[in-house]
C-alpha cells in the first residue's frame, strides 16, 4: 500500500512538473528581459535580514545582514549591496555604520568596524558594537553612508533596528581609571562557550569627546582570571590576550569545566590602571 | 579409576559433610584438593582463614584484617580497602574467583571485597609479591576470594541454614540464610544477607556521624554435573548498598549496586594428561552513587555516580606432573569501563558539571605459565612468566575538552607488562623448609592514575591529576621464608625486600590550583626515581595443650621513596595474639590487638603520627549437634577496655569503636 502511495505521489510530481515547466516556457517567449538575473553572490543562509534601505545618492539599495538578532555587544555585520537601478551587485564601496541610539533628547552612539573597499563574496564585513539593548524611550537606528566605488557616489541610509541583551552581559561601559575617559569593554569571543580551551577576544575603545568618536586602544596590556564564583576556584594555563590590532586583544581562555565561570579583567596602559574590577560572565 | 572417584569425593563430599556437621566451619577444607608438596606456606595461611572465619558475626573485612601481610585502609566503618605489604588499589589484583572486578568509585570506596559476604565465601588465596602474578599483572601480589559454589549433598534432603547478629556498638543487624540442594546432577545453592547499622560509638559512647550503613547481598550457584569429571555452574551476585556512611570523607554512597555473572566450565581428571582445565566467561557491572544530603554545613549539594563494567574471559591449565615436571598456566582477557563525574547544583546558578573519571576503556590480554621442578625429594624450583599487552582508552568528548587545558596527551595507550618469578624452595631435616624467591613485577597504572581530572584525596586535602605519560611501575623482588612444622605446630617467619622503579606517586604542582573548596593545592602522579618495601610477616600456631591453642601473627611493614621519606600509607608493626580453649561444645577465646606508634608517617600525604594500641577481646561459642541440626551461640565482647584508639591506616582519625558486645545465632539443618 505504502509501495504504491509513493509510487503515486511520484507521477503525481512528474506530471505536475511538467506542466509548470510548460507554463513558464511560454511566459519566457513572451517576456525577453529577465528582471532579477542570477545574482552570483547568493546570500548565505546562515545570515539573517535585519533590515534594508536605499542610499540615496550613491544609487546604491543596501541590505544588512547579521548571524543573529541583534544584541548588546559586538555584533558582526554583513551589507549586501545593489546598484538601485539594475540591481546588480556592487563589490566595491565603503560602507561607514552611524549607529544612534536616541532617548528623548540625548542620543549617543557606539564603536563600530566600518566596511570596504572590498566585498568577500559580494558581502561588505564589518561590525557594530551595541553598548545597550533597545527599550521604551530608548530607540536604535543605524546609519549608513555607502560610498560606491561603482560611480564614485556617497549616498546616506537608515534603518531602524531592534537590539536586545544577550543571556550573559558581553559589552561594559566603565571610565577609565587613567584619564576619566568614557571605556568601552567588548567580549568577541568565546562567543559560544565550551569546556576546554577557548578563544579569548577582547575589544577595548574609549569615547573621544572632542570628535564623539570612539577610538580603538592599542597600547594595553590586558590580563585575565577565569574563576568560578560558587567554588572559587580558577583554571590553569590561561593565555592573556595581546594586540592584534583594530582594538581587539586575542588570547586563551581555560574554562575546566561546565557552569558559571566569571573572568576578571585587569587593564593597564603602560604603569597606569585602566580598569581592575570589570569581569564578564560565560556560561560552558 | 578408583582413584578419580575416590578424589571426586574428597572434592565434593567432605566439605558437605564437614559442613553439615559443624555449621560454625562452613567452609571447604581445600586443603584436602592439594597434592603433598614440599613446601606451601599457603596451607598456613589457610588455617589462618579458617580459623578467623569459625567467628559467625565477623565480615570478610575482619578476617582479612587478620591475615599475615593484610591490612586495611580504613574511610568507614563498612568498606574498608584491602592492602598488601604496603601495596594498595592497582598496585595488587583483588579478583573474585578469579574475575577482574574494577571499582566504580574514583574514592576507593568499594574494593571487590565489600562484594563477598562470610556466607557466600568459599576461601581466600593470599599471594604476595610477584607470585601473585597468576591472576594479572601486579607488583604487592594478589587476593582472589573464591564464591561457595553449590555442593552436592551425600543426601536428597537440602541443607539450610540461618544466622542472625546483633552489635551493640551501633545497633547493628546482621541476618544471613543460606541453602544448598542437590540431586545426583544438579546442585543449587542460593545465599543472602542483610546488615543495617546505625552510627557506631566510639570510646565513652561518643558518637560517630555518618557511620552507618545498610546492605544486602544474594548470591546463588548452580552447578551441573556433565559427567564425573566435568561440571558445568553458573553464577550470579547482587550486592546493594544504601547510605553507607564515610565519616573520614565528605560524601557518604548513596546507592551502590553490584552485579556479578559467570558460567564456567571445569575439568579434573588427575590421570589425564590435562588434569585441570577450568574456564570462566564473566560480566559484572558495578554503580555507585555518591551523597551528600545527609551532610550538613556543605557549601553546596554534588552527586557523584561512578560506574564500571567489566566483561571477561579466562582459562586456567593444569598438566598432569610428567617426570619431574608439573606445568600450569593462565589465559585471560577483560575489557572493562569505568567513568565517574560531578554535577553540583549551586544557589541560583546554573549547573556545573565535571568528568572526574572521563569514560575510558581498558582491554586487557595475559598468558601465565608455571613450572614446578623437582629436583630432588627435598628440592624444588618453582618458575613463572606472566605477559600482558594492555590497551588503555580516554574516549570521551569531556574529557578531550577539559583535558585540552593542559595541551595535547596520548589518550591512548598500549602497555607491556612482564612478571617473572624464580623460587627454590628445600626442606631442611624433618620439620624445617625454606624458600628463597626472586622476581621482577611490572604492573600498569590506573585509570586515576592516568585520566584522573581533579580528584579530591581528602587525606591530604589536595585535588589530583592523572597524567597520561606515566610510566608502569617495576619492582625487583626478594622473598625468604622459614617454615617450621611439627605436628599440629606452625611457625613461619617471612622477610621480603622490593626495589621499586618509577614509583607512582602524587606529586605537588604549584602551578595550578585546586578545585574543591579548601583544598590545600594540586598534586599530580608521577613516577618517582624510586621507592623501596622492607618488611616481614611472622606466624606462629602453636597448640599448647590439646584443648588449648595459640595463634599469633605479626606484620611489618617499612616503606621509603628515594629521597628517604617514609611512603605514605604505611601501617606500623601490627600484632595479633590470640588464645583459643576448646571445651566440649564450648569455645573460649582471649584476643589482644596491638600496633606500635607510627612515627614514620608522610607530612607532605597529609598523615599524622599514630599512637600505640591496645585491645582485647573475648569470644566464646557454644555448638550443639542433634541429629540434622545444629545451633550454634556466640557472645563476643570487643574493646573490652573501651580504648579510644585508631589505627594508622584510618583516615582522618576518626577513632574505632567502643566496647561492643556481639551476640550471635545460628542454625542448620538438612
Amino acid at each position: 500500500m505504502k509501495f504504491f502511495n509513493t509510487r503515486f505521489a511520484y507521477i503525481a510530481f512528474a506530471l505536475l512538473s511538467f506542466f509548470i515547466f510548460a507554463n513558464t516556457s511560454c511566459k519566457k517567449d513572451e517576456k525577453t528581459i529577465n528582471p532579477n538575473p542570477v545574482d552570483p553572490y547568493p546570500i548565505p543562509s546562515n545570515l539573517k535580514l535585519i533590515g534594508e534601505t536605499f542610499a540615496s545618492g550613491a544609487a546604491a539599495k543596501v541590505k544588512v545582514y547579521a548571524e543573529k538578532d541583534l544584541f548588546a555587544g559586538y555584533n558582526k555585520l554583513y551589507v549586501a549591496l545593489f546598484d538601485s537601478l539594475t540591481g546588480v551587485r556592487i563589490t566595491g564601496a565603503h560602507v561607514y555604520f552611524e549607529p544612534v541610539m536616541s532617548m528623548g533628547s540625548a542620543s549617543h552612539g557606539c564603536p563600530v568596524e566600518n566596511a570596504g573597499p572590498n566585498s568577500v563574496n559580494g558581502l561588505f564585513k564589518g561590525a557594530v558594537i551595541f553598548t545597550m539593548a533597545s527599550g521604551t524611550g530608548a530607540t536604535w537606528t543605524l546609519g549608513l553612508h555607502v560610498h560606491n566605488h561603482l560611480n564614485d557616489l556617497d549616498g546616506e541610509g537608515e534603518i531602524s533596528i531592534n537590539v536586545v541583551n544577550p543571556a550573559d552581559v558581553q559589552v561594559k561601559v566603565r571610565t577609565a581609571l587613567n584619564d576619566g575617559k568614557q571605556l568601552i569593554l567588548t567580549i568577541i569571543e568565546p562567543a559560544s562557550p565550551k569546556v576546554g580551551v577557548n578563544d579569548f577576544i577582547m575589544a577595548v575603545h574609549k569615547l573621544n569627546t572632542s570628535t564623539n568618536e570612539y577610538d580603538t586602544i592599542s597600547g594595553c596590556t590586558v590580563q585575565i582570571e577565569p574563576l568560578m564564583p560558587s567554588m572559587g576556584h580558577g583554571s590553569p594555563n590561561n593565555v592573556n590576550p595581546v594586540y592584534t590590532g583594530n582594538g581587539h586583544y586575542a588570547g586563551k581562555v581555560n574554562f575546566t569545566m561546565s557552569g558559571l565561570w566569571q573572568v576578571n579583567l585587569k587593564i593597564m596602559e603602560g604603569a597606569a590602571a585602566v580598569d581592575t574590577t570589570a569581569s564578564f560572565n560565560f556560561n560552558p | 579409576m578408583k582413584k578419580i572417584v575416590f578424589l571426586f569425593l574428597i572434592v565434593f563430599f567432605i566439605p558437605s559433610v564437614h559442613a553439615q556437621t559443624t555449621p560454625a566451619d562452613t567452609i571447604t577444607k581445600s586443603g584436602e584438593l592439594k597434592e603433598v608438596v614440599v613446601c606451601d606456606k599457603h596451607e598456613q595461611e589457610e588455617e589462618l582463614f579458617n580459623f578467623h572465619k569459625s567467628n559467625k558475626s565477623n565480615t570478610t573485612e575482619d578476617i582479612l584484617a587478620r591475615m599475615p601481610g593484610v591490612f586495611l585502609i580504613r574511610r568507614g566503618s563498612y568498606g574498608m580497602e584491602p592492602m598488601l605489604r604496603g601495596y594498595s588499589a592497582g598496585q595488587m589484583n583483588l579478583t573474585l574467583d578469579g574475575m577482574k572486578i574494577v571499582g566504580a568509585c574514583t574514592d576507593k570506596m568499594d574494593p571487590v571485597t565489600i562484594y563477598v559476604e562470610p556466607v557466600n565465601l568459599q576461601g581466600l588465596q593470599v599471594s604476595t609479591g610477584v607470585s601473585g602474578a597468576g591472576m594479572g599483572s601486579s607488583l604487592g601480589g594478589g587476593m582472589n576470594m573464591t564464591l561457595k559454589e553449590a555442593e552436592f549433598l551425600c543426601s536428597p534432603r537440602p541443607f539450610t541454614g540461618f544466622s542472625s547478629s546483633f552489635a551493640t556498638v551501633n545497633h547493628g543487624t546482621t541476618n544471613s540464610a543460606f541453602f544448598n540442594a542437590s540431586n545426583s546432577r544438579v546442585a543449587w545453592r542460593v545465599s543472602g544477607v542483610y546488615r543495617f547499622a546505625q552510627n557506631y560509638r566510639t570510646a565513652s559512647l561518643v558518637s560517630i556521624p555518618h557511620s552507618g550503613y545498610e546492605k544486602a547481598n544474594v548470591s546463588t550457584s548452580l552447578v551441573y554435573k556433565l559427567s564425573e569429571n566435568s561440571i558445568l555452574k553458573a553464577d550470579y551476585l547482587n550486592d546493594m548498598g544504601w547510605n553507607i556512611g564515610f565519616p573520614a570523607l565528605t560524601m557518604d554512597v548513596g546507592f551502590a549496586r553490584a552485579d556479578i555473572a559467570s558460567v564456567s566450565h571445569r575439568y579434573l581428571n588427575a590421570k589425564s594428561k590435562i588434569s585441570k582445565v577450568y574456564s570462566k566467561l564473566y560480566l559484572n557491572r558495578i554503580n555507585h552513587r555518591m551523597d551528600d544530603t545527609h551532610r550538613q554545613n556543605i557549601p553546596m549539594h554534588m552527586d557523584m555516580p561512578g560506574k564500571s563494567q567489566t566483561m571477561g574471559y579466562y582459562s586456567e591449565l593444569g598438566l598432569k606432573t610428567r617426570g619431574r615436571h608439573h606445568v600450569s598456566g593462565r589465559a585471560d582477557f577483560y575489557h572493562s569501563q569505568t567513568k565517574a563525574d560531578m554535577t553540583m547544583y549551586p544557589f541560583n546558578e546554573p549547573i556545573m558539571y565535571l568528568q572526574t573519571l572521563p569514560d575510558n576503556y581498558r582491554i586487557n590480554a595475559g598468558v601465565f605459565a608455571k613450572d614446578e621442578l623437582t629436583i630432588d625429594s627435598t628440592q624444588r624450583i618453582i618458575m613463572s612468566v606472566r605477559l600482558d599487552r594492555n590497551l588503555s582508552v580516554m574516549d570521551s568528548k569531556t574529557g578531550n575538552l577539559q583535558w585540552s587545558v593542559f595541551g595535547a596527551f596520548p589518550t591512548q595507550r598500549v602497555f607491556f607488562t612482564k612478571n617473572i618469578q624464580a623460587a627454590w624452595c628445600k626442606a631442611v631435616g624433618k620439620n624445617w623448609f625454606t624458600q628463597l624467591s626472586t622476581g621482577y613485577a611490572e604492573r600498569v597504572p590506573t585509570p586515576n592514575e592516568l585520566y584522573g581530572y581533579y580528584l579530591y584525596n581528602r587525606l591530604d586535602n589536595f585535588d589530583y591529576l592523572g597524567n597520561m605519560l606515566i610510566k608502569t611501575e617495576q619492582a625487583w623482588q626478594g622473598e625468604w621464608t622459614w617454615n617450621y612444622t611439627k605436628a599440629r605446630t606452625m611457625v613461619s617467619l617471612t622477610g621480603y625486600y622490593h626495589h621499586i622503579n618509577r614509583y607512582i606517586l602524587g606529586q605537588i604542582d604549584s602551578g595550578y590550583s585546586p578545585m574543591t573548596f579548601g583544598a590545600r593545592g594540586v598534586k599530580a602522579y608521577f613516577n618517582i626515581p624510586h621507592a623501596t618495601i622492607t618488611g616481614a610477616d611472622f606466624t606462629i600456631n602453636n597448640p599448647i595443650t590439646k584443648r588449648l591453642d595459640h595463634i599469633s601473627t605479626i606484620k611489618l611493614v617499612i616503606g621509603s621513596t628515594s629521597l628517604h621519606t617514609p611512603l605514605p600509607q604505611i601501617p606500623p608493626l601490627k600484632c595479633l595474639h590470640v588464645l583459643r580453649y576448646k571445651i566440649r561444645k564450648w569455645l573460649f577465646q582471649g584476643e589482644a590487638d596491638w600496633s606500635l606508634p607510627q612515627y614514620r608517617n608522610n607530612k607532605q600525604f597529609g598523615e599524622p603520627q599514630t599512637p600505640f594500641y591496645m585491645v582485647f577481646n573475648l569470644r566464646t561459642g557454644y555448638k550443639f549437634n542433634s541429629g540434622s541440626h545444629a545451633v550454634q551461640f556466640g557472645i563476643s565482647v570487643e574493646n573490652i577496655t573501651d580504648r579510644r584508639y585508631r589505627e594508622h591506616l584510618d583516615f582522618n582519625i576518626i577513632p574505632r569503636p567502643g566496647r561492643n558486645v556481639v551476640v550471635n545465632l545460628s542454625y542448620a539443618f538438612h
